[in-house]
């Protein structure tokens, strides 16, 4: 969208953008007796500065945090302490393990690529036990979120994400998981 | 509170994203211009602080470090899916209605909104965080991961851009 180097703008006066740019943040500078008298130079500069105090208008705008923002953090956050690590063979000569966090990049990663997912995110975690702390010999549980794309029927987005999930973690790490899929948005904008 | 959250306490840690949460929402935000986006962006980025919090150096701010944890994420989701030529209105855009120069400065505002999210993501992140944070050019520079020079240089060509995505609205 920009044609010409900013350094080489010019206007049909002759004034340079750059400099008039420059000129417009600097409150010390005052106008030239050229830019004074030109209309095209006044007119650039009264936008720049329009731009100025829109921006300072911008930076007022009280901004809401979404209210789901902490919760949403937070149950990530628990879900990967909770999942912590999973144990995906044990051999007489030693366990392999691998990080609940290993498998979330996965998850997500082949995710996008499932048609109607807009967005997807993955939290496994493991089975409570009957005191509520994960319990180690129980099998894991990975939670998905995901936003929707419209139109795709949700029902049939959800068992697509089911079983590739389900088929990734076995294919990669030999686990048998249950997913978990809660749709959170739908987005119906075109992408 | 960083030296209980880094011990793994989920309160203390649950207090830091109440405490910095707007801010690194409001980043996103203007970086991404629509607040699914935004919403979903600064709370990867928390999830990648609680992640980090053992490398965390005590010597930057918390802000600081939140900030570059929330810019560089959502710099990278704009390299990776760029901007369409134009989207579709981030807010509902229909202005109420109101008196005709309110509208008229809703839209200007709206203008801005989108102007930003088609910069460069150098440029737009160098501008949120000096003009909208009113971070200083040293922390700018701390963040973004270059020189006070240079981020004066984006900051300039930032609004040149600007200038020439809006001179059409008068």
């Amino acid at each position: 969208m920009s044609g010409t180097a900013l350094r080489d703008e010019r206007l049909p006066c002759g004034a340079r953008l750059a400099e008039l740019v420059e000129q417009a943040t600097d409150d010390a500078a005052t106008d030239t007796a050229h830019q004074a008298g030109c209309l095209q130079c006044r007119a650039v500069l009264d936008r720049l500065r329009a731009i100025d105090g829109l921006l300072a208008r911008l930076a007022d705008e009280p901004v809401r945090l979404p209210d789901r923002l902490v919760r949403s953090v937070m149950r990530r956050v628990r879900g990967s302490v909770a999942a912590g690590w999973l144990t995906v063979a044990r051999t007489g000569r030693g366990a392999t393990i691998v990080s609940g966090q290993a498998l979330v990049a996965v998850i997500e990663w082949v995710g996008r690529d499932i048609p109607g997912t807009h967005h997807l995110r993955a939290t496994p975690r493991r089975a409570l036990d009957r005191r509520g702390r994960p319990d180690p010999d129980a099998p894991a549980v990975v939670d998905v979120d995901l936003v929707g794309q419209y139109p795709e029927p949700l029902p049939a987005v959800a068992a697509a994400v089911r079983y590739t999930v389900r088929e990734l973690l076995e294919d990669l790490a030999g686990l048998d998981v249950d997913v978990d899929v809660a749709v959170t948005d739908v987005n119906a904008r075109d992408e | 509170m960083v030296a209980r959250a880094r011990t793994g306490d989920l309160a203390a840690f649950e207090i830091l994203v109440c405490r910095h949460g707007p801010a690194v929402y409001r980043v996103a935000l203007r970086l991404l211009g629509n607040a699914a986006d935004a919403e979903d962006a600064a709370q990867e980025a928390f999830v990648r602080a609680w992640r980090r919090l053992d490398t965390f150096r005590g010597d930057a701010a918390l802000t600081t470090w939140l900030y570059r944890i929330v810019t560089n994420h959502c710099l990278n989701l704009r390299r990776r899916r760029p901007p369409a030529t134009e989207r579709l209105p981030e807010t509902a855009v229909s202005p109420a209605p109101g008196p005709a120069r309110t509208v008229e400065a809703r839209l200007e505002l709206d203008a801005l909104r989108r102007a930003l999210t088609r910069l460069s993501a150098e440029q737009a992140a160098a501008l949120v965080l000096r003009e909208l944070e009113g971070c200083s050019y040293a922390q700018v520079a701390d963040i973004l991961g270059t020189t006070v020079p240079a981020v004066k240089g984006r900051l300039h060509r930032a609004r040149a851009e600007l200038y020439r995505m809006m001179r059409e609205w008068a």
